[in-house]
């Protein structure tokens, strides 16, 4: 009976770990592939002779996305944005997520209501864009931070964590006389490290990748964040691609858009990359905290 | 004495209302000459579409404008996608900048009349050298109208420009190796192209990029669309699927699908899959760019140098039993989408329609396209314009600047004029047969230079009804290609495809042409 048990795992452990090790092949490949292209020649892509080895190592693509007069701006706009909205959003959202999670809350399933209402209908663009004109925030930080400064989403995540609580901590805090600010910082905040490492996440991956809003709400170049600058060098490849000899005044590509978009991709995953291996327990955490109440 | 006072007061009124329209007229006209003085510096935006980021500082035409006109053109680069994105935005809003480049006519033709843009038709006094080219040719005036009758675009001219597009590229090293003389027809090439699969079973015959846009490139030869298209043996505008040249076009494609002449990947292949096909050999016939057959050959003799005998050449146009004539399309001369417009709300219309049409000029020209010379370009001895070697272009590889997006040189959304007096770099037998076309083949303008003007409602109706014809359409072409569906049901696709929109779009078409003639005719 033992024996056949421990056959049983055996296959089973063997069978799991050949699927695993599928798994991370299928999830590697696109990775090791993107890096390989981004360091082979142009010759060799336009062949389609590259797997998941460099051929004929280079690092033009690499030279070509660093050179943008406004790739380095773009990196420190899109730092500057990704870290400001993140600290700004973590904080709004745990601030209405608490107060959301209060039972006692005066209006509480009206003002939820009204918050949810949002997830489903929107003002739209325009009206979207007019108020951001309005407010004289076009072409600034603030128009692509405070748009999207709370996500719902997030804040449910979070409410229902702090909803699981136990309600005579807060009791006993009040008891010993601290304020409902001093109760939000020192008690529910460091209790709710998990959630808000999670949303940290979530608010950091998208203003990192945002690319619709400053799109729509920034003019001026130097303001453009990463993405967008990397969108460009994609497009202009692409059109110089596209154009073979439309005009003898065009430029020969020395190189294909697919290595410059793939020197790109390499280039906007590092820093989230770096970052991720140190959240990662908590976003798992999170996650499951926030979707299992009870 | 009542009839007195009532002539009186009737007089009066018909007096001030006179004054009042002439009053009018005299205001606007002095503002804009108030407007015109240049020693005053002033700033305007510009919305461009450029495919690389930056504030325009470096554009030649920036530095032109400021030298000449004390302007100060703030520009806002947007790539293709953004640029539209945000024109929807803007005009929704009401907040367009100054200028807007591109700022399609067809556009421009709903807008305008809304009051968003200028009409420039009540400024011709001021933009002498736009009327020289609008009036030059009486479609181009027709073609920027907008239904209430004013222009609102600023297009661009090219009128010596032929880039042709869609010629056929066909592997010449097959044909001489299987003594095939070079296909004429269709028919020819689809025999020519069994040949060559029956001796080279690798090849995989005719590529393409253009994935479902085939149907606009191989139509040339067909006489025939995936869409509305002109039609000049009916003087018609027919819908492409529902006319026999279609019909055509699928029974020779299916089969060619059959006998294993068509790319597996005919419809869906990319840019790089299609070049792949080439560079590894097994691409045979193509439609593309002239240049492509010389940089096609160039690229391949890179990885497989000891292959000399890879030969991707030119050839005439092929021809069908729809339109027994050959043909290429080539690029507008009349560049509609490549318009500017001028926002209603700009506060400086005078200097900017001073500037405008100083665009026009044939002093402008050569700088807003070439630059300065010396600096930019140099003149060869056969007086064709060449950029200096710091400048990235097909004959300088050390070149480092790129003159279009970083210098706004040769940029189709900037200059208003376009001469055709570039280098031409590729070898000479290419150019002699790209000449020959000249000479030998029926050049034309996408629909014959026929843009037709629809009103808001025709407008809408015509996206509701493409919105449904495209799918069809589509969806119907693969499956009649691929042997999904047979030929025989042909008769019926076409008859659904009428009932679910195709004779509407024709009936609104015809409409629009009928009132295009007579405008012609007007003009005339």
């Amino acid at each position: 009976m033992v024996r056949q048990k421990g056959k049983g795992e055996t296959v089973f452990r063997i069978v799991n770990g050949f699927v695993m090790l599928l798994v991370v092949a299928v999830t590697l490949y696109p990775l090791l592939y993107v890096l390989a292209i981004s360091l082979s020649s142009a010759e060799f892509v336009q062949a389609r002779m590259v797997t998941i080895f460099p051929k004929g190592l280079n690092f033009d693509a690499y030279k070509e996305v660093i050179s943008d007069t406004y790739f380095w701006s773009s990196y420190k706009n899109t730092i500057v944005y990704t870290v400001t909205g993140t600290v700004l959003s973590v904080f709004l959202t745990t601030m209405l997520a608490y107060c959301l999670s209060r039972p006692n809350l005066f209006a509480r399933k009206q003002i939820s209501f009204l918050i949810l209402f949002t997830m489903f209908f929107s003002g739209g663009l325009v009206p979207s864009f007019l108020l951001v004109k309005e407010l004289h925030i076009y072409n600034t930080i603030w128009a692509i931070i405070l748009p999207t400064a709370i996500s719902t989403y997030n804040m449910i995540v979070t409410r229902t964590y702090m909803q699981g609580l136990p309600e005579e901590l807060f009791e006993s805090v009040k008891l010993d006389g601290a304020n409902d600010f001093q109760i939000f910082t020192k008690i529910v905040l460091p209790l709710s490290k998990p959630v808000v490492a999670t949303i940290s996440l979530f608010y950091a991956v998208g203003l990192w990748n945002g690319y619709f809003n400053p799109m729509i709400y920034l003019k001026d170049a130097d303001k453009y964040p990463l993405q967008i600058i990397l969108k460009n060098l994609i497009l202009s490849q692409n059109a110089s691609d596209l154009s073979g000899g439309a005009s003898e005044a065009l430029g020969q590509t020395m190189m294909t858009s697919e290595m410059i978009t793939s020197a790109s991709i390499v280039i906007a995953m590092i820093p989230i990359l770096c970052v991720y291996p140190f959240v990662q327990k908590h976003f798992v955490k999170g996650v499951m905290l926030g979707a299992v109440k009870g | 004495m009542k009839q007195f006072w009532k002539k009186v007061i009737g007089l009066s009124m018909a007096a001030v209302m006179t004054a009042g329209v002439f009053a009018g007229c005299g205001n606007e006209n002095e503002d804009i000459s108030a407007d015109m003085d240049t020693s005053t510096p002033i700033s305007i935006d510009m919305m461009l579409l450029n495919n690389t980021s930056g504030d325009g500082s470096e554009f030649v035409f920036k530095e032109l404008v400021k030298e000449k006109f004390n302007i100060d053109i703030k520009f806002s680069l947007n790539n293709n996608q953004s640029h539209f994105e945000k024109l929807n935005l803007l005009i929704a809003s009401n907040e367009l900048p100054d200028i807007i480049s591109p700022l399609p006519a067809e556009r421009a033709k709903l807008i305008g009349p809304k009051g968003a843009l200028v009409a420039l038709d009540e400024y011709f006094d001021y933009l002498p050298n736009f009327v020289k080219y609008l009036e030059e040719d009486e479609t181009n005036k027709i073609s920027a109208m907008a239904d209430d009758g004013h222009i609102y675009s600023l297009p661009r001219f090219a009128p010596d420009k032929k880039d042709y597009k869609w010629t056929p590229i066909i592997r010449q090293d097959y044909l001489d190796e299987l003594n095939i003389p070079t296909p004429t027809t269709y028919k020819e090439l689809f025999a020519a192209l069994r040949k060559i699969k029956a001796a080279h079973p690798e090849t995989v015959g005719i590529v393409n990029r253009e994935k479902m846009t085939f149907l606009k490139a191989f139509g040339v030869g067909y006489n025939t669309s995936d869409t509305m298209f002109y039609n000049k043996l009916n003087d018609t505008f027919e819908f492409g699927p529902m006319n026999g040249g279609f019909k055509e076009m699928m029974t020779d494609f299916s089969q060619a699908w059959k006998d294993g002449i068509l790319d597996k990947e005919f419809f869906t292949a990319s840019e790089q899959q299609w070049q792949e096909k080439f560079l590894n050999g097994s691409g045979v016939f193509t439609l593309d760019w002239p240049k492509r057959a010389y940089t096609l050959k160039d690229s391949y003799s890179k990885l497989h140098p000891n292959d000399t005998k890879y030969n991707t050449t030119l050839i005439d146009p092929l021809i069908s039993e729809s339109y027994p004539y050959k043909r290429l399309n080539y690029s507008e001369t009349l560049g509609l989408w490549t318009s500017w417009g001028i926002s209603a709300n700009t506060k400086h219309l005078g200097r900017i329609l001073q500037m405008v049409d100083w665009a026009y000029s044939d002093e402008a020209q050569t700088e807003i396209q070439w630059g300065l010379e010396g600096k930019h370009y140099t003149i060869d001895e056969d007086g064709r314009y060449r950029y200096t070697p710091e400048m990235k272009a097909s004959y300088n590889p050390e070149g480092t600047i790129d003159p279009m997006n970083t210098l706004g040189l040769n940029h189709n959304r900037i200059m208003r004029i376009e001469k055709d007096n570039g280098v031409i770099e590729v070898p000479d037998e290419l150019n002699k047969i790209i000449q020959g076309y000249s000479e030998n083949v029926e050049g034309y303008e996408t629909d014959y230079k026929i843009a037709l003007t629809f009103t808001e409602e025709q407008s809408d109706r015509i996206e509701e009804i493409r919105m449904v014809t495209d799918t069809l359409v589509n969806e119907g072409v693969v499956a009649f290609v691929t042997g999904e569906r047979p030929m025989s049901e042909f008769d019926s696709f076409v008859e659904q495809v009428r009932s679910q929109g195709g004779a509407e779009l024709e009936k609104i078409y015809a409409d629009a042409y009928a009132s295009y003639k007579e405008k012609m005719s007007n003009i005339k």
